[in-house]
């Protein structure tokens, strides 16, 4: 079945879903837009936004959908119904996370980096930091001994988080060696390096 | 085993897993709190993200909207038939999602405008949902009802009272909140139901 992702040339909320494909090795045309085709391409789509994942006759918008359906196909969802509720709300944490910082980002860069990075960064990070260790002490993946979807998305999230700041997981050490592991896995490491060469935007209107 | 959901004695992100408890005719303890007391300031402490609501079945604690929703349509069988099916109903849930963000922008932040919201957020929404939703079915799946008709349900609710005749011109939207608020659990539940939308005096 041919696989397309369609998104803007940046990593925004895209990234997590090209992560898992890279990681799971499954080949997909990674269409991206650039803003004035965009303008084009809007009214067509379903709810007017991307990232939008073209499965055969499947067209899935939806961050949380198009994971939870990658997941579902890929084995990415836990293996026991503890493990993927788990999952769910680890992912679910984390998009809470990520819409403070898009809020930052987007809305007040200058005079709301500092405070979210001295106030709301290490608060949010050590709930995740604990909730990690919930399976084997966090020294593995989010849910244990398995990949899930909710490994790439914590593993972007810390990406960018260290771009905005990059001391910011030094109190952390259970999500900072989840991120130096991650980096390393073979097909992550290949794809990084790729991506570091093109220098690919993590958000849209070019603050990070 | 016995299942109880914390929240706020409001409807809020808690009333879609009512709605959905209640109309699975399962027996729920449902304790509700004042945002400002001290049962919410000791539980507060106990939850890993520091919300609610949180649903405890048994020994099991889950926390945050989208991941309890998921855990009962799992466990009632609210997820479709098909892995198609399932990303479906996700879309959807995550779209209504959306728009209920967009909405609390509104309510607690001002940084959404009433007027921005109901002239373009709701009608533009609405219409997304209403051309993508199958005339002919009765829910947001075909025949089978889904965790997506609840949110939805709730949705066109709120819409309905924040801005009334918001959903006339989509016939099939109207019908699933007509469909929704016959089912006879609902309909008693509802015509007793007292909560506010929101936590503070606006809607």
């Amino acid at each position: 079945m041919s696989l397309k992702l369609t998104y803007f040339d940046i990593r925004g909320l895209a990234e997590p879903i090209r992560l898992l494909l890279v990681d799971k090795q499954v080949a997909f045309e990674d269409h991206r837009v650039s803003r004035e085709a965009w303008a084009e391409l809007k009214p067509k789509m379903i709810f007017g936004q991307i990232p939008c994942l073209y499965s055969g006759d499947e067209e899935i918008v939806q961050s949380g959908a198009i994971l939870r359906h990658l997941a579902r196909i890929h084995g990415l969802n836990g293996n026991t119904e503890a493990e993927t509720t788990f999952i769910d709300m680890f992912y679910e944490g984390i998009r809470d996370l990520h819409s403070k910082y898009a809020h930052v980002i987007y809305t007040c860069y200058e005079e709301g980096k500092q405070p979210f990075i001295e106030n709301i960064l290490p608060v949010e990070l050590a709930k995740i930091e604990k909730l990690l260790h919930t399976f084997k002490n966090g020294e593995h993946f989010v849910a244990g001994d398995h990949e899930s979807y909710a490994d790439y998305v914590l593993f972007e999230e810390l990406d960018i988080i260290l771009i905005l700041h990059p001391t910011a997981l030094d109190k952390f050490p259970t999500l900072k060696r989840f991120h130096e592991r991650f980096a390393e896995r073979p097909n992550i490491k290949a794809y990084l390096n790729k991506r570091a060469a093109l220098n690919t935007p993590v958000n849209g209107n070019g603050k990070q | 085993m016995t299942i109880s959901l914390y929240y706020f004695d409001i409807r809020g992100f808690g009333e879609y897993i009512r709605l959905l408890l209640i109309d699975q005719g399962v027996t729920f303890e449902d304790h509700r709190f004042e945002r400002h007391s001290e049962e919410w300031e000791k539980l507060k402490k106990t939850m890993v993200f520091g919300q609610v609501p949180c649903l405890k079945d048994g020994n099991e604690e889950f926390v945050q909207t989208g991941a309890i929703m998921r855990y009962l349509a799992r466990k009632y069988d609210l997820y479709g038939s098909s892995s198609t099916e399932a990303a479906f109903i996700d879309m959807v849930f995550e779209c209504v999602r959306d728009l209920r963000a967009k909405y609390v922008r509104y309510i607690y932040y001002s940084d959404e405008t009433k007027e921005n919201y109901d002239t373009v957020t709701l009608p533009e929404t609405l219409a997304n949902l209403s051309k993508l939703l199958n005339n002919s079915s009765q829910f947001v799946s075909g025949d089978k009802i889904s965790f997506a008709d609840y949110i939805l349900f709730e949705e066109l609710d709120v819409a309905n009272t924040t801005a009334p005749g918001s959903l006339d011109k989509f016939e099939n939207l109207k019908q699933l909140h007509a469909n929704m608020s016959a089912r006879p659990n609902l309909k008693k539940y509802l015509s007793s139901r007292t909560a506010k939308i929101n936590a503070i005096d606006r809607q």
